[in-house]
């Protein structure tokens, strides 16, 4: 009789046990890192997108089009959306350098944005409207820009944006 | 050789045990804080925020601009410039925590323009005020100041650690805790 058959209930019984290590580890530790990390980017290349219920095209990019404390200056995006019955507000919009790691948000509660600029982000509107954008970068920043808009299932909008 | 074999095979894996247990870190090693130890008036980095401790004083009551509101007591206030390193996405001083002899204080959540919450830029800094109620009888003594994005003390992750005597502070009647603003703002 061999070791291995001596031993046969007891290999068996490892073996079981190694396998339900491996599957919760998976189950645990492994699937929730995966799926917080699965996002959809889509770059547009038109300037034109269709997200949250509507089309949004990027119109321009400006620099200094509103005044910035010391040391800092105003990114501001002009957007334009269409609007219409499917329309809902879109997700966070963030301002990422191409080249580096720094990212930024709004900041028009920083920067005072006349009314008339329009919205600060996508939004539930019937009529087309405008959208502004601003953000708050350091002096030493040079672009160009991702101009990323979160939308839903974990999808990701990107305008290359060059001020 | 036979029967003594299984008995010196059973030493040496208590043994080994022994020297695993001895040598295992302890817990808090293991998912414990990383410490950014630094001095107050100079800039801190950690992984997600820049932080300079600037003046601290104690006051008797605080008060915020454009409202009633007061609370008396025996107070520090301290003053901070913060800032995120990489990205302003979830950058926020949450966890501010003053440590004397081994008592943790939360910075106040009661004035509304405490810095505590604010959201935090990158490149710019956001100069504002903390405040942290301490019993009456509390006002000297080496502290140190915590500061970190998360709400608690987190895991594994950095926590920037200040020194502060708190004897010859500064007593002052009334503080008013200035909003969170950024230096030089239009």
């Amino acid at each position: 009789m061999t070791w291995l058959h001596t031993h046969r209930l007891s290999l068996t019984a490892l073996m079981f046990c190694v396998v339900a290590v491996a599957g919760v580890h998976l189950w645990l530790d492994v699937m929730p890192i995966a799926d917080r990390q699965k996002e959809t980017i889509t770059v547009v290349d038109d300037g034109t997108a269709e997200l949250a219920g509507q089309e949004v095209t990027l119109e321009d990019a400006r620099w200094d089009e509103y005044p910035a404390p010391d040391r800092a200056r105003v990114v501001s995006v002009h957007m334009r959306g269409s609007g219409g019955p499917e329309s809902t507000s879109c997700g966070r919009v963030t301002l990422s350098e191409v080249q580096g790691s720094r990212t930024w948000l709004d900041a028009d509660d920083v920067i005072d944005v006349p009314y008339e600029a329009g919205q600060s982000y996508c939004t539930e509107e019937s009529e087309p409207y405008d959208i502004t954008s601003v953000f708050l970068v350091p002096d030493d920043v040079e672009g160009p820009f991702f101009l990323d808009i979160a939308g839903d299932d974990h999808t990701i909008t990107r305008f290359l944006v060059e001020p | 050789m036979k029967k003594t074999l299984p008995w010196l095979t059973g030493v040496a894996l208590v043994l080994g045990a022994g020297i695993v247990a001895a040598v295992t870190p302890a817990p808090e090693a293991q998912d414990g804080p990383f410490l950014i130890h630094g001095a107050a008036g100079q800039p801190i980095v950690a992984r997600d925020l820049i932080v300079q401790v600037g003046e601290a004083r104690f006051s008797d009551r605080i008060t915020v601009d454009d409202d009633d509101w007061r609370a008396d007591g025996n107070w520090l206030i301290v003053n901070l410039s913060a800032a995120a390193p990489e990205t302003e996405v979830d950058a926020a001083l949450r966890l501010v925590e003053l440590v004397v002899d081994g008592r943790e204080f939360i910075a106040s959540e009661q004035p509304s323009t405490s810095l505590v919450g604010t959201g935090l830029r990158v490149g710019t800094d956001t100069e504002g005020m903390v405040a942290f109620e301490l019993p009456d009888d509390l006002s000297a003594g080496d502290a140190e100041i915590r500061l970190s994005t998360a709400y608690s003390t987190p895991n594994l992750d950095d926590v920037i650690v200040v020194p502060l005597e708190l004897d010859g502070l500064p007593r002052g009647h009334s503080v008013e805790i200035a909003e969170p603003s950024i230096e030089g703002a239009p």
